[in-house]
């Protein structure tokens, strides 16, 4: 039971990681239904980026959360701008190859500037390990948890209670009559890439944080965990993809803690497959027949 | 107010509209009649900018609105009530109305209060999701949502398509006192009957055409309209 607590508890906190990743992917594919693989990218330059102003500018964990947001919501949207927009009306499968390249593109650009080693992320926060009932909780945890549930929070208040978050409600839903009232749709959409981009560069702080290393490479395994969390969650839901990143991260700990590691990332697969077969539209995801 | 000469729409491969000259003046109701596939809502969305002109312009108290994107035109005080209603699926009835404020919200309050009056029914509704209203719910909300830009030309497509009888004749007395409080209206309909009755002219279309114009009472009264479209 101890152990069940314990792999809970660690489960939470890569799982609230997983979820902050799912809402970009859930977001932007319910406004554009694109799947931006770049967007696990976006979460290792919002690592670098922590690494970098801590490093050099010896700021606190605040200004780095924060400061990281800012970079990578700019970063999304610009990738946005210069990659996507110009495909808004081809065909959808060239808008994802795009991502994919744009991916390769981050990955690749990030090492040839800063080099392909693994880095010791700076840890700007002291770890305190305490018991609690005989399980083992670190502050870096918990301040994980919090700060996820905060952004998630502070998501749900903006796109349910703002003008700019019923307008990309009303363009995930109908695009034409949401510019027959004067939405601009290019400016929801830009606007979706930077909030999703904000939350990746937070997570990729925060991982830093929980984990200690970064490299080019680190967004690549995180961010099609997150895709897949964001398909249990059913794509295109918000509560959806919070779900489903918190319950991909206690699958995956739950695995590794029955002594099964190596086939941790296999088991995330499996749930992929296990979904798209028995209930492809995902929990909270609704059946839209494709018009053809 | 609104001013179309010779406008050309190609729809694909398709050229929907073949060379449409009409005017609405300022304080009409004016309708375009024709069978399905004449081009009507094609001619519509291209006034709003969901689609391009090939040739021909749209002039709208001077400005070209050939130039202008959708939100623009909205802006410029011309508002449309989509065919098929397309209301926000998933939003209340009271967020659906206030992003038809979306370019005015300063004004949207009151304009909401003004919209809830003359929609009693949609005020009852007000936090229930827009999907689960009645069709012709539906359409009146998609119409108090036009309504809430405060548009000084309405276009409606086919605003009674798919209603209950019941429904119909509501929506005709809408039309009307929406015209009664300022607003000038341009109207589509394949309810030929009903629409030139309320009309102050008629267009009527074919295969891209105007093929016959005149007042709503003359176009009612001919032989060769209420043959085609009236039912003899």
């Amino acid at each position: 039971m101890q152990t069940f607590f314990q792999q809970l508890i660690n489960g939470l906190s890569l799982g609230s990681i997983y979820a902050l990743l799912a809402l970009g992917y859930t977001m932007v594919y319910g406004i554009i239904k694109l799947i931006n693989f770049a967007h696990g990218d976006i979460y290792m330059i919002g690592a670098f980026w922590g690494y970098y102003v801590i490093n050099q500018y010896h700021v606190d964990f605040g200004v780095a959360l924060v400061s990281s947001m800012v970079i990578c919501a700019a970063l999304g949207m610009l990738i946005e701008y210069l990659a996507y927009k110009p495909l808004r009306n081809s065909p959808r499968i060239t808008a994802l190859i795009t991502a994919i390249g744009v991916s390769y593109f981050l990955e690749n650009g990030m090492s040839f500037l800063f080099g392909a080693n693994t880095r010791n992320f700076p840890q700007v926060v002291a770890s305190h390990r305490f018991t609690v009932f005989g399980v083992a909780v670190t502050n870096i945890q918990l301040l994980i948890v919090t700060v996820s549930l905060l952004l998630m929070v502070a998501l749900q208040l903006i796109v349910q209670h703002t003008r700019m978050g019923t307008a990309m409600r009303a363009v995930a839903v109908d695009q034409e009559a949401a510019e027959l009232v004067g939405i601009n749709p290019n400016h929801v959409i830009s606007f979706t890439f930077g909030l999703g981009s904000a939350l990746a560069g937070a997570a990729g702080v925060l991982i830093g944080l929980y984990y200690n290393s970064i490299d080019p490479l680190m967004g690549m395994v995180p961010g099609i965990k997150a895709f897949v969390a964001a398909v249990v969650g059913g794509i295109g839901s918000i509560p959806g993809a919070a779900l489903g990143g918190f319950l991909i991260g206690i699958l995956e700990t739950f695995v590794q803690a029955i002594g099964l590691s190596a086939y941790k990332d296999a088991a995330v697969y499996v749930v992929l497959i296990v979904i798209l077969v028995v209930l492809p539209a995902g929990i909270f995801g609704k059946n839209v027949k494709e018009k053809v | 107010m609104l001013n179309v000469v010779g406008l050309k729409v190609n729809y694909g491969a398709i050229q929907a509209v073949q060379g449409v000259d009409f005017t609405v003046n300022d304080g009409e109701i004016v309708t375009l009649i024709g069978a399905n596939g004449a081009g009507k809502s094609t001619i519509l969305k291209t006034i709003s900018g969901l689609l391009r002109p090939s040739a021909g312009t749209i002039t709208y108290n001077d400005q070209n609105l050939a130039k202008l994107s959708p939100s623009k035109i909205v802006a410029a005080g011309i508002a449309q009530v989509p065919e098929g209603r397309h209301v926000f699926e998933g939003l209340t009835v009271t967020e659906n109305l206030r992003m038809g404020a979306y370019l005015s919200p300063k004004t949207r309050d009151e304009q909401l209060a003004a919209v809830y009056d003359q929609f009693p029914v949609l005020k009852e509704r007000r936090s229930q999701d827009a999907a689960t209203l009645s069709g012709g719910e539906q359409q009146m909300l998609a119409m108090g949502r036009a309504m809430m830009a405060k548009p000084k030309l309405l276009l409606l497509d086919e605003p009674s398509m798919g209603l209950a009888p019941i429904y119909i004749n509501k929506i005709f007395d809408i039309i009307k006192n929406i015209h009664a409080q300022g607003v000038t209206v341009l109207l589509i309909e394949q309810n030929a009957a009903q629409a030139l009755q309320v009309a102050d002219r008629g267009y009527v279309l074919a295969s891209g055409q105007v093929k016959m114009t005149g007042t709503g009472k003359a176009l009612l009264a001919n032989d060769d309209v209420r043959a085609a479209y009236l039912g003899g």
